[in-house]
């Protein structure tokens, strides 16, 4: 980082925070704080959802995860079109024929007070643990890299988001996002392009992608299924469908992008903006981290991508033994450098025998690689005094790569793209957890008659609580997963019940309020049960389906045994 | 029922959004084929 890094950064991240504060100054009222104007046109709604979704976790941990482990995350979003067209042609109608403020509204006019109130609580739950998560996840990422204080970091985002969420409401919200989104998607593409050239220039651009296939990092589509596998084109036909239409169709963080609609129209054009729109994305921010594997087959790589760790240890008593697996990686990349030669030599000249003899050859010293990686994780659990499978540095891969080849003003420009990704995503999931709060718990339950004034006090009083909530968790975090995984993790935890009240809502109308809440009780237990006791052997994305399940299954069981005993319902 | 734009039914939308992700679908899916 220079001088001209560090103002673009803050160059950037001033000009967006202080434009959207400007721009949309002083909601008047509650209505206009939480649902905006309700002038949006459809593009506007679409890169909102985009800015929504993708936070700063998205392009940190995305590269860095298509470089350690191939292209087949991508099959996680196959399911999000069919989650689209789903909610295009059901939710969306149903909640514009209601006007409501908030999906768990309609709850209470189908069912009741309290499988509302239920429902809201699993969002509030599970969104408010998402929202520590996307902050804590860049201010750890960000304040390693830079050498920065994570509290420090943490207070600047949640702070610059407070600003603009607190004066503006849900127009600030679109209004910096449509910003955000503009810098986010040059600078990723502009990051990939100088990746792209830094490739020696011998090897061509089908070379490199050829190189990457040869190293099994163009595994986009799988066809074998299994449980405990997260990522195959069935976990992600069926298991994200289920996933999506609960996050796009009843949580309100997305459900308020699009209720902020002009019409029903632009709305669901939105929605299928956002349906054509994310594969594409999603295969650009794995490219690019596919790009950056085949940059460290030319380049040598650092033995752990995570350079404060390595650092850390490489001043402990631990340090000859890295200094060793730093030597022979050293002497591996030689050899390995001249094997690539060969290979691509292979290719052009079309010789399989020699193409077959290279690939015999770089698998095993791919062998030799895979185990310097563990030895050097396992040098660094032994000094640190953590388990082995929680020494990881896939969040570390792209951002290490941006500040050690990327001219300077990228550097900065990139920093911004991950600030500014975090704040999007932060400022929509604060504003949907002040709507819930305000509508569905504190104005619908402790404060039914105060004057409009009064809620819009609130609904900024909950912004700020909420933020603070999640300035919290993010100092006191400690995690070990591959930070995007922890956010689907904790989605899927509650989603399944979520989805499950939503679609006996919709399509059952013979369902009554008791059999429905009890059912979803059920469900929420049994789907943490599978959290704790089945952990390895059933893959997150399926407590999507269980819990959803669970509640269609058990709620028709039991209306059918109230019905029996004639329980009013 | 609002008219969508540019075409005359939302179906026809909801087509393209499913047909676009199974061409998707089948190019990466050929990708992977031919590379790996």
């Amino acid at each position: 980082m220079n001088a001209l890094d560090w103002l673009v950064l803050g160059g950037t991240l001033a000009f967006i925070v202080l434009y959207g504060t400007w721009k949309t100054r002083g909601a008047k009222n509650v209505e206009s704080f939480l649902k905006g104007d309700q002038q949006q046109k459809w593009w506007m709604i679409g890169v909102s959802i985009m800015a929504t979704q993708a936070s700063a976790i998205t392009f940190l941990s995305t590269p860095g995860q298509a470089a350690q482990d191939g292209m087949r995350f991508i099959q996680f979003y196959f399911g999000l079109p069919l989650a689209m067209v789903i909610i295009s042609v059901t939710m969306l109608p149903i909640y514009y024929r209601l006007k409501v403020y908030t999906a768990y509204e309609y709850l209470e006019s189908r069912f009741d007070l309290k499988t509302r109130t239920l429902a809201a609580i699993l969002f509030l739950l599970l969104r408010g643990l998402s929202v520590g998560i996307t902050l804590f996840a860049p201010s750890l990422v960000l304040s390693t890299i830079l050498g920065w204080n994570i509290f420090f970091t943490t207070i600047l985002i949640g702070a610059l988001v407070i600003v603009y969420s607190v004066s503006g409401g849900n127009n600030a919200v679109s209004l910096t996002q449509r910003l955000q989104m503009t810098l986010i998607m040059s600078g990723m593409l502009l990051a990939g392009i100088i990746a792209i050239s830094l490739l020696p220039k011998n090897i061509s651009f089908v070379d490199s992608i050829r190189v990457a296939g040869e190293m099994g990092k163009l595994n986009i589509i799988t066809t074998q299924f299994s449980w405990g596998d997260r990522f195959n084109i069935w976990s992600g036909l069926l298991a994200s469908t289920f996933l999506f239409l609960a996050y796009f169709g009843t949580d309100q963080s997305q459900v308020a992008r699009y209720l902020g609609g002009k019409s029903l129209t632009e709305s669901r054009m939105g929605l299928i903006f956002n349906g054509l729109l994310k594969i594409p994305m999603q295969f650009v921010i794995l490219f690019i981290g596919v790009t950056v594997f085949v940059f460290y087959q030319f380049n040598p790589a650092p033995v752990f991508h995570n350079q404060v760790v390595l650092n850390e240890v490489k001043e402990s008593k631990s340090a000859p033994l890295i200094k060793d697996i730093e030597n022979q990686s050293l002497k591996v990349f030689s050899a390995k450098e001249e094997l690539l030669q060969k290979m691509t030599n292979s290719f052009h000249e079309e010789n399989s025998d020699e193409l077959i003899a290279v690939k015999t050859k770089l698998k095993r010293i791919r062998n030799i690689e895979d185990s310097l990686k563990l030895a050097t994780r396992s040098v660094i659990a032994h000094e640190k005094n953590i388990a082995l499978k929680n020494v990881k540095d896939t969040d570390y891969v792209f951002l290490n790569f941006v500040l050690s080849y990327l001219p300077h003003g990228v550097i900065g420009l990139l920093l911004a793209v991950m600030f500014s990704a975090a704040m999007s995503s932060m400022a929509s999931e604060l504003n949907a957890l002040a709507s819930t709060t305000t509508v569905d718990i504190y104005q619908r339950i402790f404060q039914p008659n105060a004057s409009a004034g009064h809620y819009l006090i609130s609904s900024k009083t909950f912004t700020v609580l909420w933020a603070l909530i999640a300035m919290a968790f993010a100092s006191l975090a400690n995690f070990s997963e591959n930070l995007i995984q922890y956010v689907n993790i904790v989605g899927s935890l509650f989603y399944g019940t979520i989805l499950g009240i939503f679609l006996v809502a919709f399509y059952i109308k013979n369902i009554g309020s008791n059999a429905v809440f009890w059912a979803a009780v059920v469900a929420e237990l049994s789907v943490l049960a599978c959290y704790f006791y089945k952990y390895e052997e059933i893959g997150f994305l399926y407590y999507n389906i269980i819990g959803c399940v669970i509640v269609v299954v058990a709620s028709f069981l039991l209306q059918f045994i109230f019905n029996k005993r004639s329980v009013p319902n | 029922e609002e008219k969508p734009p540019v075409f005359q039914s939302w179906s026809a939308w909801y087509k393209l959004v499913i047909g676009i992700m199974l061409v998707q679908l089948i190019v990466y899916s050929f990708i992977t084929h031919l590379f790996s």
